[in-house]
């Protein structure tokens, strides 16, 4: 489980992927600068970051990783209905009465993720989070998928045949 | 390049330029009849082509509006997008991975040989094996299938090492990789595998069939053939003796046009076929163009597929090389014991991550699900193509109050399963588990495929008029010069991949149609 420290830690990179932190803007790591007045509201903001965090966690990622992330949630704002959606989901993740979503402990959390995962809000954000996390090339490079391969010829000659672990297959009739 | 009036009635007008539609053009055009062939699409370069899944995604899947209703993965996932069809020259075939197997003898007679089956529309083939045999040599000849008549075998990757060691431990025997049209050394001016990975984005080197590089340019070279691209076939007309006179169409500008045509083949993919053919509708075909039977439509299938990733301790590296290396064959036949009808191909298969993270688990999130993508260079993959029972109500039909951008009405596609479709994918499961456990595997996860890659069925062919849509030629039980060339004629899906029994039909039947004509019977 992750501690507070890195919660707090990641949640901060993830405002700063969202430009929410200009440089020179006196505020602490917790409570990131008012978001322009077409985007989130700071509070909705630190909403949306936790919520990536939950959906998509990975030790091994850091800032840079999760950019992409929040500029594609944000990117969704454009559209009026999603907009819409988005706000009202953001708010719905709260529900009415006890501690802010965010400020619930991990598992508790997830069991509200749980009860929402089917709501539209929750399946646009999390289909958009989900592509531009795992179609970022420098995802890709940290965790083994490599791209685009014709400029270096394929693998004819880099490793298609690799896999040392086990014999080479023979050759049987199939079909 | 050949140019046909469009008040030329002498000429076979052909919708589709996918693997049915290319390759009836492909033999017509060879036995020196002329083609004008419709295609909705444009004509892509393989230097366009893009090694980016998202990029490839949009430049060639066919997004036109669509829906989907029922209880398959697709009405829940992917409602607007049901199916993974191309839009462009060279249709699925830009998409298909090249597995070129044929249906087993059995295959053609599924009602006689698993008997009947509640709740599934199972009628026999009215062809046999035998009958189809030569079309099978003649394709997989054409299309340059490995193994097959001398040609070799393309080299087989990691991904296909792990799934053989793991299949050969848990005891079977019939696991190859033959049976694929990719080349494995230059042939027919075309050069030999890269081992890139992108197979399912159109293969830039077209080391890949597809009637894109492969059908098309052949035909065009015989001088018979005027491929008119970005042309959306809208309507089929007839005359009063229930014969086709034409096909109005929108050109590139989006002009209506009216290509005269003696006959009329039509290979759209078995939602577009019937869609047309609905489209046809007039009062003396009032349910759609040939429908006297009611069957137009109806009997969709797709194949039962599932996805199976096992994560080891050594790196796999699966996305290197062909996208689908080969497959097993031992669980192809039919065995009542197992729980349903038919059978089912284990087939080696490798996803990049951002259709990974899309497939392992739709709608999935969360600690578990990211561990396990994170493990992407330590993961082998299968996928299952098993035989799909065909259900009346599981159909095409049109949404009347939604049109796309040609003011047609768009498709509905609507599946509910058959019960055994569960069945069959809980077996391959149990299997494919047991095969990457046998070589080491620490975790197994079930994927699911979305969207439908093979469509079958929704014309099919009969014995009897009142059982189907077209005849075993592909010729319209009603309308003697309407053929329908593509998977749509299927009566069964049988556990293979489709594309290489379309091409084997569409050449028998641009010869039959090349018969008649020289008898001056059409
Ligand atoms: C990812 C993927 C992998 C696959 N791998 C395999 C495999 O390994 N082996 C295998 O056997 N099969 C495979 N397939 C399936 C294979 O691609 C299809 O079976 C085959 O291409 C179907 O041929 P078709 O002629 O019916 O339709 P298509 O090839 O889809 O061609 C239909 C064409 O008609 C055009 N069209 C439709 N309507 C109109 C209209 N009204 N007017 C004008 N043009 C129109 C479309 O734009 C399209 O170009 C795969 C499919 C996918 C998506
Ligand atoms: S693996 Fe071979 S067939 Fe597939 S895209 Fe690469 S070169 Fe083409």
């Amino acid at each position: 489980m992750r501690s507070m420290h890195k919660r707090r830690r990641l949640l901060l990179k993830l405002m700063l992927a969202a430009g929410l932190l200009a440089a020179g803007a006196a505020v602490s790591p917790a409570v990131p600068a008012a978001a322009p007045a077409a985007a989130l509201t700071r509070d909705q903001l630190r909403t949306l970051a936790a919520l990536v965090a939950d959906l998509f966690p990975h030790a091994a990622l850091d800032q840079s990783h999760y950019q992409n992330v929040v500029a594609a949630l944000t990117r969704l704002l454009g559209d009026a209905g999603q907009r819409r959606l988005i706000i009202a989901g953001l708010a719905q993740l709260d529900g009415a009465a006890g501690r802010r979503w965010r400020e619930r402990a991990p598992a508790q959390r997830l069991a509200r993720l749980k009860q929402l995962e089917s709501a539209a809000f929750f399946q646009l954000l999390r289909y958009h989070s989900m592509q531009a996390l795992y179609s970022d090339p420098a995802v890709w490079a940290l965790y083994g998928y490599q791209g685009e391969s014709l400029s270096k010829g394929g693998y004819l000659q880099r490793g298609f045949n690799d896999l040392d672990w086990l014999p080479e297959p023979g050759v049987e009739a199939g079909q | 390049m050949k140019r046909f009036a469009l008040d030329d009635d002498s000429v076979v007008v052909i919708v589709g330029s996918g693997a049915g539609g290319a390759s009836v053009a492909r033999t017509l055009c060879r036995r020196g009849i002329d083609v004008v062939m419709l295609e909705a699409g444009p004509r892509l370069s393989p230097a366009q082509f893009h090694q980016d899944e998202n990029a490839a995604f949009q430049q060639l899947t066919w997004l036109d509006r669509r829906r989907a209703s029922g209880n398959w993965a697709a009405a829940r996932f992917a409602p607007q997008l049901p199916l993974l069809t191309v839009k462009a020259v060279g249709g699925s075939t830009l998409h298909w991975n090249g597995l070129s197997y044929r249906l087993q003898e059995h295959e053609f007679r599924p009602l006689s040989h698993y008997g009947r089956v509640a709740g599934a529309s199972l009628i026999d083939w009215p062809l046999s094996a035998a009958e189809l045999a030569p079309y099978y040599d003649r394709a997989e000849k054409q299309m340059g299938v490995s193994g097959r008549h001398g040609l070799p075998l393309t080299a087989t990757n990691n991904n296909y090492k792990v799934l053989y060691n793991g299949a050969r431990r848990v005891g079977y025997r019939r696991i190859s990789n033959a049976g694929i049209a990719i080349n494995a050394g230059p042939r027919d001016g075309r050069p030999g595998c890269l081992q890139m990975g992108f197979c399912n984005q159109g293969c830039k080197i077209s080391a890949k069939w597809s009637t894109l590089v492969a059908s098309i340019p052949e035909a065009e070279a015989t001088g018979k053939l005027e491929l008119r691209d970005q042309c959306m076939a809208l309507q089929l007309e007839h005359n009063d003796r229930d014969r086709v006179t034409g096909v109005i169409y929108a050109d590139r500008h989006g002009r209506r046009q009216r290509q005269r045509a003696r006959l009329v083949c039509v290979a759209g993919n078995a939602v577009e076929t019937p869609r047309l053919l609905f489209n046809s509708a007039s009062s003396r075909h009032p349910h759609g163009l040939g429908n006297d039977s009611g069957e137009l439509g109806r009997n969709y299938m797709r194949h039962t597929m599932a996805l199976g990733f096992a994560s080891f301790d050594k790196p796999v590296n699966m996305h290197r090389g062909i996208t689908t290396p080969g497959a097993v064959f031992d669980e192809a036949g039919h065995d009542g014991g197992r729980g349903f009808a038919g059978g089912y191909l284990i087939q080696a298969a490798s996803l990049g991550l951002p259709t990974l993270a899309g497939l392992l688990q739709p709608g999935g999130w969360g600690a578990d699900y990211a561990a396990f993508l994170a493990r992407y260079k330590y993961l082998a993959g299968a996928l299952m193509n098993g035989e799909e029972m065909p259900r009346r109500e599981n159909r095409v039909s049109l949404l009347d109050a939604h049109k796309d951008q040609y003011g047609l009405p768009i498709p509905n596609v609507h599946v509910d399963e058959h019960p055994m479709s569960e069945s069959m994918r809980g077996h391959f499961h149990r299997r494919v588990q047991a095969i990457y456990q046998a070589v080491g595997a620490s975790e197994y996860r079930a994927g699911t495929t979305v969207a439908a890659a093979h469509n079958m069925g929704t014309c099919r062919m009969s014995a009897r008029p009142e059982q189907g849509v077209v005849d075993s030629y592909g010729c319209s039980h009603r309308i003697g010069n309407l053929f329908v060339s593509d998977g749509s004629q299927f009566p069964s899906s049988g556990a293979e991949n489709p594309t290489l029994t379309i091409v084997a039909l569409a050449m028998r039947q641009a010869d039959h149609i090349a018969a008649k004509m020289i008898r001056r019977e059409l």
